[in-house]
């Protein structure tokens, strides 16, 4: 019998756990936005809620097996509080870095939560922000600011300090148009999510443009504002397809490889919260049995993460959960 | 029926979100409590005890006072039947009292219409807060809605008081009645003349109080001494309503430090009202009611608690006797309802008839839509 | 210009939207009313809201679970909406088809509710009432799934007729019977929902329209006169061909865009306020093949409409009140925090938006005011409209001083009423507001010092504008 193979058939990936729910505190998340993993498997979680409950509205610290530690920060003006948080990003001595789209500025908090300082001010001008969305910092402690509103990304030291841009508004190569994630792989590259032209965009440390991949639409490969992404030690790229509520995963050379749309299981919190709602229990029962995909798929996926196992991170917005993939090295079944 | 030297009062503070009886008046030896509340359960040596059954979250020791007084009544196991589990539908049945139907009449708007029939007095019935709750909806019965007394009025905007009050003077004749405007043009100036005069004596309340009492600076503190400053204001006010902050009891998660905070506001906030109405001699004819729309469920979600039906509810006054009524529900699993609930023992509108009746001293069955037994708390 | 242009202009774009600011009056008049007339009746003509942008700003708006999320969501369409009749259309229809969040307790399935109005409300009635009828909130609110091929619940095939299409009766006479209802009902018996996911752990999921045929009466049904094996769909194109359906339409689309009517209870034995407009508008129905937005053609085309008399004839309801005063001051104009709190004020004027009070909707007219929302809609128009801080009236301002370098009190108070209107006030009004405008005498801008005390007594001048009796009109 003949066995056939098609496209890049070297990975395997397998889905591995759901965490989280929605809560507006404690164990779980309200429209969390993005997400940095410490190596020790800490996981930092903003949450930007809604208006009408700005309570729900901080930074969530859980670990990996669905473990509440704390939360901290407030909707609001003053050092420490934030009100639009977009982004979420660690040094590497494990500060907390938030961007906040609508006070335009950048906060930093101990790794347990303690505001430290804040920098950004609004403008067009160089260092000046308007809307910063993703947040990323490379093996030298520099920060890039995707400074979304100004259709560029901007490169800051840790204190705020000025060091260089790159970008325009527009869409040919190397232009943006209200540009959101942002990632770096192990050489120094740098990969924006060129948010409404529906593209990624690869870039050499220093701003070079290199390649762009996917184009408008929701075939294969390609893309629906996409917002969040990463890549992994083996450079596969994954992007977080916000309005095709799905994750894809791209070869370094920019092939397509899979795509992830979603096969959550019940979380441990989520558990917790059923089995004190017997009826509820009852209800899902009926639904699940009626269209199991609504559960398990992804809702507008806003960011995605590597973690120190090299597990595959997503946050599901919408359903206020993360989803785990693994890549397996050897074949494995799924 | 009660006798009060001056025309009885009700005073309402509605606990918006669904107060969880269970860590309120907490049924501190019974097993199932710890069993169904492993992450929420009070410590039995924290619980302020009530009587052998039960005792108060130890936040309450402000309301446990009224308790030794003999001046509090406690109602467990107070909803009715089929819950609703929405904030909003629950709360619509206990405003109108209608649990089948969808009512648009308030059982307080009726009770204002049968105080004050012709609608003499413009402030017989007075809410705190933003938008007026559907207990005090009634066709053709004006109720202010105050969200600040401080500052309530009209055309508060206007900087300056001698502007102002110039402005308001326009206004005045402006909304003189005028001829040959036309009925709809009539009916406003009317209504705009009526609401002046309303805004004009309220505006009067804080002026002519003094206290030694402070009230918390909380929204609840605010709007309790609101009440405590038009009540002592003499304006006639027979119902003076407010509501907590929109679903703040809605605890969902990290209950334990939220209610903490609630629990300690309320009860800070009720010892503080009756000692200012007492220092001013005015406790006698008030009679205050706190309630949510339900209480939550039996079983904890691992940080907070979920809606629920059965919950606990309050009066307290120096015609309240001090008691327990109602019998607080089993926990035990084959007694609680679908859904992990506690059932209800205790109709709320035996409580509404019981002030209707022995306080009001109206006829609560078409109020409430029914003949409810009385829950006889008032003497 | 002419006045009276900006005075049509802008009677067009408060009854056909939710008003304007002055720039905006001023260059739609140039452009002229039939030009502005068909661009609102062709929404698509007009830019859509970016809705990626809309939700990447506000991710809590993609399929929002709370009301006050999908309340503020509609409050921020009818501000920014380049399709302003869209939105205005969506509010009558939910004024009408009244369904409430107090029972269905999903904020996401009012939305979608209103969003069918959005969608549909200027399409053919036909397709309107059967959207409805398969709306999975509607179907909840009026017990449809509680009705049963077995065991009937009549509630909406009673609303359908009686509130949703047909109305009680017209020209005194009545225009179905009680066995109308029942065949009606049993027509859409099996019109259900699919179990929908409960709130926890992940937020209910959208709910389904589902059609169980074995809880269907497929048993022959006689229907206003008409025999078949009637479904619920063919109850909808039998009820669209009724004359009387023609009138409800008419009458509805006049007392909402035209001029108060009595309260729809009395119109079975009140005739219109106009009966050649209704008749004007019945014929559009016919000849359009039941075309919403023929209607609303004749409806604005017409000397009915433009005419004096009909002008600030409407009691604002609360939602127009607050959502033009935002307009007419330029705020909220993008994505900004700040839109819930203003998003809650028709609630406490008495119109608490996604949750009428009972499937009879709301009373309007005068019913909009008693001594407390009378407070509120006073407070909420002379605070917006006396910020002299806020950019939109600002403009007001210098364009206050545009009018000339010394103002008498007349010239004044004249003016401010042109700019926050033209609103129209009887003598009396104009009386007192100019002896007011007198006691400080002429105004001038000269300098500084003149120049803030112009925009001071403007910012006061439009505060007691906004609070007069006549301002609660539109």
């Amino acid at each position: 019998m003949a066995t056939h193979f098609f496209g890049l058939t070297s990975r395997t990936y397998k889905y591995s756990h759901a965490v989280g729910r929605a809560e507006f505190a404690g164990t779980g998340f309200r429209n969390p936005t993005d997400m940095a993993i410490a190596a020790d498997g800490t996981v930092y979680i903003c949450n930007r809620s809604y208006e009408n409950r700005p309570d729900g509205v901080h930074i969530t610290v859980i670990t990996m097996d669905e473990d509440y530690v704390t939360e901290f920060g407030a909707y609001g003006e003053a050092d420490g509080e934030f009100m639009w948080p977009t982004s979420v990003v660690l040094d590497s001595k494990g500060n907390v870095y938030l961007a906040d789209e609508w006070l335009n500025r950048i906060t930093k908090f101990t790794s347990d939560g303690e505001f430290v300082s804040k920098w950004g001010t609004a403008g067009s001008g160089d260092g000046e922000l308007k809307g910063p969305a993703g947040l990323a910092i490379d093996s030298d402690d520099n920060i890039f600011v995707v400074d979304a509103g100004n259709h560029r990304v901007q490169k800051f030291s840790l204190d705020g300090k000025y060091i260089s841009k790159f970008g325009s508004e527009g869409s040919a190569d190397g232009e943006f148009n209200n540009p959101w994630g942002i990632a770096l792989d192990g050489e120094g590259h740098i990969y924006i999510a060129d948010w409404r032209n529906d593209r990624i965009q690869k870039f050499t440390a220093d701003g070079k443009w290199e390649a762009s991949i996917g184009s408008s639409g929701s075939g294969v490969g390609q893309l629906n504002r996409p917002n969040g992404l990463a890549v992994d030690s083996d450079g596969d790229i994954y992007v977080a397809d916000w309005m095709n509520n799905r994750v894809q995963v791209f070869a370094p050379d920019g092939r397509y490889i899979t795509e992830f749309r979603g096969q959550a299981e019940l979380s441990k919190w989520g558990r917790d919260k059923l089995a004190s709602n017997p009826d509820m229990i009852r209800q899902r029962s009926l639904a699940y049995a009626n269209d199991p995909g609504y559960e398990q798929g992804l809702a507008h996926p806003c960011a995605v993460k590597i973690d120190s196992q090299g597990r595959i991170v997503i946050i599901d917005h919408t359903r206020n959960r993360l989803q785990v993939y693994v890549k397996e090295a050897e074949p494995a079944l799924v | 029926m009660v006798q009060t030297k001056k025309d009885p009062v009700l005073a309402v503070l509605s606990l918006s979100g669904g107060n969880d009886g269970l860590n309120c008046v907490i049924p501190r030896n019974n097993g199932f409590y710890r069993d169904f509340r492993p992450t929420l359960g009070v410590p039995e040596d924290q619980i302020i005890p009530i009587n052998d059954e039960i005792g108060f979250h130890p936040t309450m020791g402000p309301l446990k006072k009224f308790w030794d007084e003999g001046k509090l009544a406690i109602f467990v196991g107070i909803g009715y039947p089929t819950p609703s589990y929405s904030h909003f539908r629950s709360m619509d049945i206990w405003h109108t009292c209608e649990p089948e139907v969808i009512g648009t009449e308030g059982w307080l708007g009726r009770a204002t219409k049968q105080l004050d029939p012709n609608s003499e007095n413009v402030l017989t019935a007075v809410n705190f807060g933003r938008g007026l709750p559907r207990a005090l909806v009634m066709d053709g019965v004006p109720v202010a809605s105050v969200g600040n007394l401080e500052t309530y009025g009209l055309l508060t905007g206007i900087e300056g008081e001698n502007q102002r009050n110039d402005a308001l003077d326009v206004f005045g004749r402006m909304y003189s009645p005028a001829i040959g405007t036309g009925a709809v043009m009539d009916y406003i100036h009317q209504t705009g003349t009526d609401a002046l005069k309303g805004a004009d004596i309220l505006s009067t309340a804080p002026d002519n109080y003094t206290s030694s009492v402070e009230y918390s600076p909380t929204a609840i503190g605010q709007y309790m001494k609101n009440i405590a400053q038009t009540h002592l204001a003499g304006f006639g006010t027979r119902v003076l309503y407010t509501t907590s902050p929109y679903n703040g009891f809605d605890s969902h998660a990290n209950q334990a430090q939220a209610n903490a905070g609630l629990l300690t506001d309320v009860s800070n906030t009720v010892d503080t009202f009756m000692t200012d109405l007492r220092e001013h001699d005015a406790s006698d004819n008030v009679t205050l009611l706190l309630f949510s729309e339900f209480g939550r469920r039996v079983t904890d979600n691992g940080s907070g608690t979920d809606h629920g039906a059965a919950g606990v509810a309050f009066a307290v006054g120096e015609h309240v006797k001090g008691g327990v009524y109602g019998t607080y529900p089993s926990l035990a699993p084959a007694d609680q309802e679908d859904g992990g609930n506690l059932k209800f023992n205790l109709d709320f509108r035996s409580v509404y008839s019981t002030i209707l009746e022995d306080w009001f001293q109206l006829d609560a069955e078409p109020i409430v839509g029914g003949n409810f037994e009385r829950a006889k708390f008032l003497a | 210009m002419a006045e009276q242009d900006i005075a049509l202009m802008a009677h067009l774009l408060r009854r056909a939207g939710f008003g304007a600011s002055r720039d905006e009056i001023e260059a739609k008049a140039s452009q002229g009313y039939d030009s502005v007339v068909q661009e609102l009746l062709n929404p698509e003509s007009q830019e859509a809201v970016e809705e990626d942008l809309l939700i990447r700003y506000n991710p809590s708006y993609y399929e929002a679970a709370a009301i006050e999320n999908n309340v503020q969501q509609w409050v921020w369409r009818m501000i920014n909406s380049p399709r302003q009749l869209q939105e205005k259309v969506a509010l009558f229809w939910h004024m009408i088809f009244c369904a409430g969040h107090s029972k269905i307790d999903s904020g996401q399935e009012m939305g979608l509710m209103v969003d069918i109005f959005r969608q549909d409300g200027m399409g053919k009635f036909d397709d309107l009432l059967l959207k409805l009828s398969t709306n999975p909130g509607m179907m909840y609110y009026l017990d449809n799934t509680e009705s049963h091929k077995a065991n009937l619940n009549e509630n909406y095939g009673r609303e359908l007729l009686e509130l949703f299409s047909l109305g009680v009766g017209m020209d005194e006479a009545f225009n179905y019977s009680e066995d109308d209802v029942k065949v009606c009902a049993r027509a859409f018996t099996g019109w259900n929902i699919a179990p929908p996911y409960p709130p926890f752990p992940h937020g209910r999921s959208p709910w389904e329209f589902r059609f169980d045929p074995a809880d269907h009466d497929f048993s022959e049904k006689t229907f206003l006169g008409e025999t078949g094996n009637w479904n619920g769909d063919d109850i909808i194109r039998i009820v669209c061909e009724q004359p009387a359906t023609a009138r409800f339409l008419a009458r509805h689309l006049y007392n909402y865009f035209v001029a108060d009517e009595p309260q729809i209870p009395a119109w079975r034995l009140t005739p219109p306020r106009d009966q050649k407009a209704i008749e004007a508008m019945e014929k559009a129905y016919y000849d359009s093949d039941h075309s919403i937005k023929k209607m609303l053609e004749v409806l604005f085309t017409s000397d009915f409409f433009k005419d004096d008399s009909v002008r600030y004839q409407k009691v604002k309801n609360p939602t127009e009140m607050v959502v033009s005063l935002i307009r007419m001051t330029g705020e909220f104009q993008g994505y900004q925090p700040g839109l819930f709190e203003v998003s809650q004020e028709p609630k406490y004027m008495g119109m608490d938006l996604m949750n009428p009070p009972t499937v009879e909707g709301w009373h309007t007219g005068r019913e909009w005011i008693d001594s407390g929302t009378l407070v509120e809609r006073i407070n909420f128009a002379s605070d917006m409209l006396g910020n002299t801080e806020l950019e939109g009236v600002r403009s007001l301002v210098n364009r206050m001083m545009g009018l000339g370098a010394k103002l008498t009190p007349e010239q004044f108070v004249n003016g401010c009423l042109d700019l926050t209107g033209p609103v129209q006030v009887t003598p009396d009004t104009m009386g007192q507001l100019i002896a007011h405008a007198s006691q400080e005498g002429d105004l001038s801008h000269g300098n500084a010092s003149e120049q803030s005390e112009f925009t001071r007594r403007t910012g006061e001048m439009f505060q007691m504008i906004a609070a007069t009796a006549e301002f609660q009109f539109e």
